[in-house]
């Protein structure tokens, strides 16, 4: 865990320089006369050193004596299981647009309530279509929030203008 | 200003806002006493249902989730010994211990009368004191508001339990974050990595549902999947509310102490409802004839710890309104309310909102009087949902969740700024860098950036700041603040 605490910090340093890379290689600021304070580069420096000071800590006895707080499940199968949860919802979000609301968010509510609470199938796919469908008509009737279309939504958006 | 904000008080007492208001308070509670939701959550999934009526409505309701949502934390605490949010630590240890005695409807009552108290004693305070802390905040220049961040930015720093470096890294990052989008000084696109979308700046809303709601999500499903199961819940049968109406006229004197307390510790930034119980339960001992009873289902400290909490509620949106500083992390989600209405925090807000404001203000007076009443009448109704199963909770979350993150321009790439705020959050804390600094430094940022160029610009010299008391006595508190607890720390 403690390499992992110094690659994350280092990761975020790394990051952190070369945003400073940019700030001195925009044209428009080189070409201004700012002078010694230039307000993005400060904070660029300040942020790398304050990074730099906490892995510091993190890699002296005080900082690793700390308790470390840790999300990841203990066993195997349990970081599994979690990986598997973050991946049905970022698979929600990066199928989104291609496939739309409806058949998007049925499949993620049912791997997903699947996953966590092992209902039966044929009584999670059913029931999370239904509360898509609810959820969908908030959204559209309630809400007026746009979600994106696919062609079940847009067979469905044509229903709810007949009958509603 | 006064008659402006008069008016507010009958857009208040309109049903529409009268319905947000009920509305809210009900999710807050609900939100407050599922373990692994909390107000914070509830205001972020709530932000663009602020967008369905007009801006004091929607901050009505997000008052009454706050509010709500930091008394809901009592009923979990009480029944199951589980504090609902980390505002109930407390209660958990005194409520618990009264309700295995039978006392649960005392115990429950008593934290409703309590967190009422405290609340309505608060959102009179927020009401009294915004309007004038925003009118001494009208003569401040740009050396003031500078010296003024510096100092919210310190205190968040000095003040959490985290390392020290680790929190002043987090404000850094906070004001890295900030700096993307255009420069104020010449309009020229920085750091945006080629997305057109940043050209504007990173997206409040998404940034922080990523960094307070989403982390929660996973919390919840982490619990689930190691099996951890919600206790059934057991209720007494009620004694009466004569009880409950004699142990708080007798406890009068700590209500005074706690709401003091509360609301004092809640215009800090950084000292939320979280820690606010704490410090008054530590304190109440101090004054308690029998303190051998705290820790084993003692009223008084009950009473302290409940009223300390909600006092904090209203404390930590003074600072916020008035300064457009956020008092706690809820104060700082809060703030997304605001800036969906294009209202921007600060002591502006009240000469050119007043009756927005003066809406707010009536609205939360009354949020808290509903809380009351809901917890006296309905809390054990309400601990129906402790048996809604987690994984259900965690699934509808996560999914309100990311199109609260959609909502923010009804595009996918703001849900894709929600992931990598939550991954970005999951890291941080991984190191022991908190979010909430992080949240504060990228909401003050611009602000700061903006300050900062025109007192840069104003001052021929440093010595200027000479003339400058208020921004002189900030600056010299900072300088203390940051000495006093660096050094009590021992700098780690």
């Amino acid at each position: 865990m403690y390499r992992v605490q110094i690659a994350i910090v280092a990761a975020i340093g790394a990051l952190v320089a070369v945003m400073l890379w940019q700030a001195y290689s925009i044209p428009a600021w080189q070409l201004l006369d700012v002078g010694w304070f230039h307000y993005p580069t400060v904070v660029l420096w300040v942020t790398l050193v304050l990074l730099g000071a906490h892995l510091v800590y993190l890699a002296t006895a005080g900082g690793r004596a700390d308790r470390v707080e840790v999300l990841l499940p203990p066993t195997p199968k349990g970081r599994l299981e979690i990986a598997a949860f973050v991946a049905i919802w970022v698979g929600y979000v990066a199928l989104l647009v291609p496939i739309g609301f409806f058949v998007a968010t049925t499949v993620a509510l049912s791997l997903s309530l699947w996953l966590l609470e092992r209902y039966r199938p044929w009584l999670v796919v059913p029931s999370s279509a239904l509360a898509t469908l609810v959820i969908f008509l908030l959204f559209r009737r309630a809400l007026y929030v746009g979600v994106p279309t696919g062609p079940v939504d847009d067979w469905l958006d044509t229903l709810i203008y007949r009958f509603l | 200003m006064e008659g402006s904000m008069a008016d507010g008080i009958a857009l208040a007492l309109q049903p529409a806002s009268l319905l947000f208001g009920v509305f809210g308070v009900v999710l807050g509670i609900i939100f407050g006493a599922i373990p692994g939701l909390s107000a914070t959550l509830g205001i972020a999934l709530l932000l663009p249902v602020t967008l369905l009526g007009p801006p004091e409505q929607g901050l009505i309701m997000l008052g009454g989730v706050y509010a709500g949502g930091i008394y809901g934390g009592s009923i979990s605490a009480i029944l199951l010994n589980i504090p609902g949010t980390s505002a109930a630590v407390i209660t958990a240890i005194e409520g618990n211990v009264m309700a295995r005695r039978g006392q649960a409807p005392l115990a429950l009552g008593l934290s409703a009368t309590a967190s009422g108290v405290g609340g309505i004693l608060s959102a009179i305070a927020l009401l009294w004191l915004s309007p004038e802390l925003a009118r001494v905040a009208l003569e401040f220049a740009a050396a003031e508001y500078v010296a003024l961040i510096l100092f919210s930015l310190v205190i968040v720093s000095v003040m959490l339990p985290t390392p020290l470096l680790g929190n002043a890294a987090g404000a850094a990052l906070g004001l890295t974050v900030a700096l993307i989008g255009l420069d104020p000084y010449d309009g020229t696109p920085r750091f945006t990595f080629g997305f057109y979308q940043l050209a504007s700046g990173a997206p409040l809303l998404p940034l922080l549902i990523g960094f307070f709601a989403m982390p929660q999500v996973l919390v919840l499903a982490i619990e689930t999947l190691s099996g951890r199961k919600v206790e059934d819940v057991v209720f007494a049968r009620s004694s009466g509310y004569a009880g409950i109406v004699r142990e708080t006229l007798v406890h009068w004197a700590t209500l005074v102490r706690a709401t003091v307390i509360g609301i004092f510790l809640g215009i800090l930034p950084a000292i939320g409802p979280e820690s606010t119980p704490i410090t008054t339960h530590a304190l109440e001992r101090r004054f308690a004839r029998k303190p051998a009873e705290f820790g084993k289902g003692s009223v008084q400290g009950l009473i302290a710890a409940e009223c300390s909490n909600n006092a904090n509620v209203g404390g930590s949106l003074i600072p916020l309104l008035a300064l457009g500083i956020p008092g706690s992390a809820a104060a700082a989600v809060f703030i997304g309310g605001l800036e969906v209405h294009g209202l921007r925090p600060g002591p502006l807000l009240f000469r050119e909102q007043p009756e927005v404001m003066g809406a707010f203000f009536t609205g939360f007076v009354i949020v808290n009087v509903l809380m009351m009443l809901l917890g006296l009448f309905a809390a054990r109704y309400l601990a129906i949902v402790l048996r809604i199963p987690k994984g259900v909770i965690a699934t509808f979350v996560a999914l309100f969740a990311l199109f609260g993150g959609y909502t923010a321009g009804n595009s996918i790439f703001y849900v894709w700024v929600l992931v990598v705020a939550t991954l970005a959050s999951l890291a941080l804390r991984a190191v022991r860098i908190p979010i909430l600094p992080v949240a504060l430094g990228f909401i003050l940022g611009t602000l700061f950036e903006e300050q900062l160029a025109i007192m840069l610009t104003s001052f021929r010299s440093a010595e200027a700041i000479l003339h400058r008391p208020i921004a002189l006595t900030l600056i010299a508190l900072t300088l203390g603040v940051l000495g006093f607890f660096g050094w009590r720390r021992g700098w780690k």
